[in-house]
């Protein structure tokens, strides 16, 4: 508004007042959902001890945004408002549906006269404030639950389970949700989007993502952005994010990367070495490691060992001495290895291992036992056969003696 | 030949077929390697989380698995099977097929498990279809040793059953019994290879690399049709003069033969 020189107003000029003649007293309502179009009305009270004339408002556009006035920016309201006299006005506000959430104030100027039909105007500015809030229309699916895993270790695949519910009143189609998987985390699928075709209201569905962590990972909280994607029921874009964590540990910190007999093949009775390579595949040394096997006492000379530390990518060797029991039957022995050894945080960690250590039979003759009973049959058929002969054979001799004597 | 000894003869024959059969039914499902059987002692299932590691390591899938405890029928021995499937039941008499691993253990490093076992056995387990009912039979009676009774006639009942019969008949060995012997360990191997094709399915490829018995046993199985009617040709034919005269003349040439043998000795 223009003023005149030197504090003094011609007539047809706005003198801006520097008291205050008016106050906003009540506005309702102040609660606008994104895209609304409503009717606020404004009450206003005349606070000043004299009388205001020719009293008229107006709502500067270009100050009002993001809130929209389409029309009757300016309104005439009285001839005079008495003192402590209050009036109302309306305005039709219009609210952008991409309008983020927060409080706006409407900017609205009161234009009056101090005397009856006077023509200098006096101003003042007044705001008032709104508050811009999600539409729980809109607002529809809620996610009720992310379960996964409460631990992983590196190299597993797992599933996290997704539930989310549509708490709307309208049926939502087209729900794009994803979880961005970055190194070391890798989706077992093409693509890591899933869609819903339809959610109904008060439905609940559960979504599923496949994911696998990477050998190498580090042990670590690795924290995971879920997205949900969809249109609501003002055609407006509607992107939801909630974020959860997983935490991911070393899978093995220490295995057996080699075991050696020696000699390579053992018979009942033989004496031997059985060498083992443990190796640190973390990255943080390793200490108080036990080795025990079971499963050895009728193979092992000692069935415990120790080393004292493996530094990170180092192996170390232990050996146990071998004795075969003369007893022991011929076959497969399965040895539990077992390791324990301490973190550097000193937590106890176990490892074991089920190795199959063989005791052969060497024999004289290199046949099977099938083929030896085999041989033994054909032998026994063979004296069989002999026996029959010499049985039957001696038989005839003896009839034919008897025969000779008889015809003499 | 009198008609009692007649009757005697046939009911040693039926008997003899009889005490065979339980020893082919559990022989029909042991082939080292490839087949093994047992009576279920206890089951139980356990979740592979339970399983220690080194057990993990080498179960083909992450999943429940059931565990059962069998013995051997003919003798102590006991395996922990550990397998996918339907769940069995004590007393039933099973078979575990494709077996990949089958070695001795110490049964405390399956802490689960309640009951002492040997061997540690992984494979897919399966009922024994054909007799199996009769298995579970004789060990749910305690009649066990029926099958450790016909194990050893499975060695020498076919030697006895020929023997027993020439003498019950005509009071000597003769001739006819050398073929007759090869007739009745053959009936006894074409037996245990019909009990193994309805258990198993076959008898000689399911080994990778089968010896020469595993192959010549099959022919063998079918030698009786032929020597059967071997053995009663030349149970005739000996007691004619021209067969007298034939065994006289092997006697002579195995008398020679038996001399010759010695003669190498005494050089």
């Amino acid at each position: 508004m223009a003023n005149g020189a030197e504090g003094v107003f011609l007539p047809g000029q706005v003198e801006p007042v520097k008291y205050h003649q008016f106050v906003v007293t009540d506005a309702s309502p102040i609660e606008f959902y994104p895209s609304d179009v409503k009717i606020i009305n404004i009450t206003i009270k005349n606070i000043f001890g004299y009388s205001a004339f020719d009293v008229s408002t107006v709502i500067d556009s270009n100050k009002a945004n993001p809130l929209k006035f389409i029309r009757e920016l300016q309104k005439y309201v009285a001839n005079e408002i008495g003192p402590n006299q209050n009036f109302n006005v309306n305005y039709e506000v219009s609210i952008k549906d991409s309008t983020p959430r927060g409080t706006y104030y409407i900017p609205l100027t009161i234009l009056w006269s101090v005397v009856k039909d006077g023509s200098v105007k006096s101003q003042e500015d007044l705001l008032v404030g709104i508050k811009v809030t999600e539409n729980p229309e809109g607002n529809n699916i809620e996610i009720t639950d992310i379960i996964v895993p409460e631990k992983i270790y590196s190299g597993d695949n797992f599933r996290v389970k997704v539930l989310m519910k549509n708490i709307g009143t309208e049926k939502i189609k087209s729900i794009k949700t994803s979880i961005p998987a970055e190194l070391p985390f890798a989706s077992k699928n093409t693509s890591n989007e899933k869609y819903v075709y339809s959610l109904e209201p008060n439905e609940t569905t559960a979504i599923y993502f496949d994911l696998y962590v990477d050998k190498m990972a580090i042990s670590r909280v690795y924290n995971f952005n879920l997205s949900i994607e969809y249109q609501d029921i003002f055609n407006r874009h509607v992107n939801k994010q909630s974020t959860f964590g997983i935490l991911v540990e070393e899978s093995t910190k220490v295995y057996i990367h080699d075991i050696i007999i020696d000699p390579p093949t053992l018979e009942p009775g033989d004496n031997g070495l059985l060498t083992m390579q443990v190796t640190n595949s973390g990255t943080n040394d390793i200490k108080n490691i036990r080795v025990a096997i079971k499963g050895g006492d009728y193979l092992l000379v000692q069935t415990e060992n120790f080393i004292g530390q493996i530094s990170p990518k180092k192996s170390s060797s232990l050996s146990f001495g071998i004795y075969v029991d003369p007893d022991l039957r011929i076959g497969k022995y399965g040895l539990d290895v077992q390791i324990t050894y301490d973190d550097v945080n000193g937590n106890t960690h176990e490892y074991s291992y089920l190795y199959p250590m063989s005791i052969v039979s060497i024999p004289l003759i290199p046949i099977s036992s099938e083929t030896k009973l085999a041989l033994i049959g054909g032998f026994l058929f063979i004296i069989f056969i002999n026996i029959i002969f010499v049985v039957n054979g001696k038989r005839k001799k003896e009839r034919k003696s008897e025969d000779k004597n008889d015809k003499k | 030949m009198t008609k009692s000894k007649f009757i005697v003869g046939i009911f040693l024959i039926v008997l003899y077929i009889i005490f065979l059969l339980p020893y082919s039914i559990v022989s029909s499902v042991d082939k080292e390697d490839i087949v093994k059987n047992g009576i279920v002692v206890s089951s139980q299932t356990i979740q592979y989380q339970s399983f220690p590691k080194g057990i993990q390591d080498i179960l083909p899938d992450k999943t429940d698995y059931n565990l059962i405890i069998i013995k051997k029928v003919d003798s102590p021995e006991k395996s922990a099977v550990i397998f996918e499937g339907d769940q069995y039941l004590p007393n039933d008499f099973v078979k575990v097929e494709d077996l990949t691993t089958d070695i001795y253990i110490d049964s405390h490093i399956l802490s689960t498990v309640d009951k002492p076992f040997n061997k540690l056995i992984i494979g897919k387990l399966n009922k024994v279809k054909y007799g199996g009912d009769f298995v579970e039979y004789l060990t749910a009676n305690k009649l066990t040793f029926l099958i450790a009774l016909s194990k050893a006639f499975f060695y020498l009942g076919g030697f006895l059953i020929i023997i027993v019969i020439s003498l019950l008949f005509m009071g000597r060995l003769e001739m006819w019994t050398i073929p007759g012997l090869l007739s009745s360990y053959s009936l006894q191997f074409y037996i245990i290879n019909t009990v193994s094709i309805l258990n198993q399915g076959d008898v000689i490829t399911s080994r990778l690399t089968p010896s020469i018995i595993d192959i010549l046993v099959v022919p063998f199985g079918y030698l009786f049709i032929i020597l059967i009617p071997v053995t009663v040709f030349i149970k005739k034919y000996e007691d004619t003069d021209k067969g007298q005269q034939m065994i006289f003349k092997l006697f002579q040439y195995q008398i020679q033969a038996a001399k010759s043998f010695i003669s190498l000795f005494e050089k």
